[in-house]
């Protein structure tokens, strides 16, 4: 992994599904992107490149969630020809946005918006380990400049950067002094991924889950603490699933 | 008969593909197809609560996730009647600015720049274009800044609400944005000179030109330039925008009057120039109306110049006393519709939502700016293909995805 005898440069790859592109536009606007990307024999790069080809890799970033049965056909060649798979934000991890699809019913989704058939290979919306091994989470929507930072300079230097342990809480400035919950408020910090510093708790925001739950994640106990600041249940279950089905399809 | 391919379009925001086929020196045929995955928006945001819709809206686009947050809070004060105060709009607006810096900077210098120049990507060119890679970095990282400060992150804004911001900016970050803007000001004027210096192909198409009136990105005025005249467009645009979708696109295209018709940085200069900073139109030469699409790039270098004057104004107005955005302690919802319309960095983006008295999601559309232009592009294509058919194919093809990027489309907006 990373440098290698030869001293050749790591086969590099950024691959988007089903999303908004919202991660790799974060990628470009990290500020040395240029000096880390240079580091890299980049073989598929669609926004950037001309010329792409999916190549063997060592290294393949996937963004957006899996819609179409074309989409799984692509994603399993990339795993076939990568040595390291990298899930770059909530849609790949979870299916996130574009997942909320699957919440509403497929014959009425499409009278609705489309007024005539498309896509007739549409499967359910899912992130990429529905359907593949992955190597890496990188977590967030969308996801956290430094993480990406942190993470290519580990793999630089043949290391696998360790995620970090514990959920938002741990981060957040309002711990024990005016925390959402006592507010009656309804934030999923305890159950989400920490990592973020608590970016949106920071900035007066609940968390809202994106960066996926952590399995101390109690559903009913979550449904019932909302329900008992007097939240309705059709809120509580709307932000549960905003970035992942948390719940069966109700 | 000759098929051309562009299997998968590069350089673009998004999925989609281009056939043209050619046969007896004759265009046959030409589609746009976009591939993008179908996400249904519209639906998702149909059945929630109001304060979910800008969150979920925002994910549209990961470039231009400001406008999408913005159009959605003002489609919703609309319907609920809340006016948001003075500081409040200045906000909104820098963070406007801010992410057409991010976008037009990402585009001209990453997107557009390399095929002038004969490179296949911006990658190749940091050693042999160092000045100009610094400089779009630096735009763009200016960009980075606004939306950190305002909205708390650059890409998918957090402190956006329902009449106003859940978190002021500091002073100090206010001040230290006015003087990163100053030192950002002459790289503007070298973007816009070098895209002036640029050859770009010789192509002509007369089109219907439509804008929010006046020289602010945000607003409730439309008009359109048409045959040299001058119109309003009444409040409600969706009378009178048709949507449609065609061949196996996930994308909604858009006619008024049965017509194509363009959006973004050459559209509103076409119908604001009269309007503009007298400074920054002497600075350049720009003839007005334009009717060459190519030419969108060159508006693009210009919104940056002055985009950034603006901001520089804004800030000046919020330094050096305390701000007030504190949004209202309850908003009190009700069955109405609401209208939000905000200039994104490629053109006029509508969100328009119903709701129940509960504050509940009824009926929601988003009409966006490549939706908007992706019919004119489509007849921009064939009558350049068509002027152009004696071209050798790899020639014509390089020519044609010069004017595809020209127009900036951001395929996942168009197919939300």
């Amino acid at each position: 992994m990373g440098t290698t005898s030869n001293k050749r440069k790591p086969i590099l790859g950024f691959f988007t599904f089903t999303c908004c592109e919202g991660c790799q536009f974060t990628v470009l606007f990290i500020d040395k992107i240029m000096s880390i990307l240079e580091r890299f024999n980049i073989v598929y790069f669609n926004l950037l490149k001309e010329k792409n080809e999916v190549t063997e890799l060592d290294l393949a970033f996937l963004e957006g969630a899996i819609t179409t049965s074309t989409e799984i056909q692509e994603l399993k060649e990339i795993r076939e020809k990568s040595k390291y798979v990298v899930a770059m934000g909530a849609c790949a991890i979870n299916g996130g946005i574009p997942a909320m699809r699957n919440f509403v019913e497929s014959s009425s989704l499409r009278k609705y918006v489309y007024h005539h058939k498309v896509h007739p290979d549409s499967v359910s919306a899912s992130g990429i380990g529905e359907h593949i091994d992955v190597n890496y989470y990188m977590r967030g929507c969308p996801i956290i400049k430094n993480e990406f930072v942190e993470f290519m300079e580990s793999y630089l230097h043949g290391q696998v950067m360790e995620p970090y342990e514990g959920p938002v809480c741990s981060q957040c400035p309002r711990r024990g002094v005016n925390c959402f919950l006592k507010e009656k408020v309804e934030c999923l910090g305890a159950v989400t991924h920490g990592g973020c510093n608590a970016l949106c708790p920071s900035d007066n925001i609940p968390c809202m889950l994106c960066r996926g739950p952590t399995d101390k994640l109690n559903v009913a106990a979550e449904i019932k603490m909302f329900e008992r600041f007097g939240l309705d249940v059709k809120e509580i279950h709307d932000r549960l699933n905003m970035f992942k089905n948390i719940e069966e399809i109700l | 008969m000759a098929t051309v391919e562009l299997e998968h379009i590069a350089k673009i925001e998004g999925h989609a593909k281009l056939i043209i086929k050619i046969e007896k020196n004759e265009l046959k045929n030409l589609e746009l197809e976009i591939i993008e995955g179908a996400r249904f928006f519209e639906n998702i945001l149909k059945e929630k609560k109001y304060n979910e819709l800008p969150l979920i809206s925002s994910r549209i686009c990961g470039v231009c996730s400001p406008a999408h947050t913005i159009a959605s809070i003002r489609a919703i004060e609309d319907a609920f009647g809340i006016e948001p105060n003075g500081d409040v709009k200045l906000l909104r607006e820098l963070l406007t600015i801010g992410g057409l810096l991010q976008s037009h900077a990402m585009h001209l210098y990453f997107l557009v720049l390399p095929d002038y120049l004969g490179y296949g990507s911006a990658l190749q060119m940091t050693s042999t274009h160092q000045d100009e890679i610094n400089r779009a970095l630096k735009i763009k990282r200016l960009g980075n800044r606004i939306l950190n400060v305002i909205g708390g992150r650059d890409i998918h804004p957090l402190t956006t609400v329902v009449g106003g911001f859940s978190k002021a900016p500091s002073e100090r970050d206010l001040k230290a944005l006015l003087d990163e803007l100053k030192t950002v000001q002459e790289d503007a004027v070298k973007t816009f000179e070098l895209f002036s210096g640029l050859s770009y192909p010789n192509f002509e198409y007369k089109s219907t030109y439509m804008a929010l009136h006046g020289t602010e990105l945000l607003g409730d005025t439309i008009s359109y330039l048409k045959n040299g005249t001058l119109k309003r467009l009444p409040h409600d645009h969706e009378k009178y925008m048709n949507e449609y979708f065609q061949y196996d696109s996930t994308a909604e295209f858009v006619v008024v009057e049965g017509k194509g018709y363009t959006v973004g940085p050459q559209a509103r200069l076409n119908v604001n120039w009269d309007l503009l900073d007298k400074e920054l139109q002497e600075l350049v030469k720009i003839e007005s109306p334009s009717f060459s699409p190519l030419s969108n790039v060159l508006f693009q270098s210009f919104e940056i110049m002055s985009g950034i004057k603006r901001a520089m104004k804004i800030l000046h107005r919020l330094i050096d006393r305390p701000i007030k955005i504190k949004p209202p302690d309850e908003v009190k919802p009700k069955a109405a519709t609401g209208i939000g319309v905000v200039e994104a960095p490629r053109g006029l983006l509508f969100h328009k939502f119903s709701f129940n008295k509960n504050g509940y999601c009824t009926y929601a559309k988003v009409t966006t700016p490549t939706s908007q232009n992706l019919r004119m592009v489509e007849d921009c294509l064939e009558a350049f293909v068509t002027e152009h058919l004696h071209m050798p194919k790899e020639n014509l093809l390089a020519e044609v995805e010069k004017l595809i990027r020209a127009f900036d489309p951001c395929i996942s907006c168009s197919a939300h």
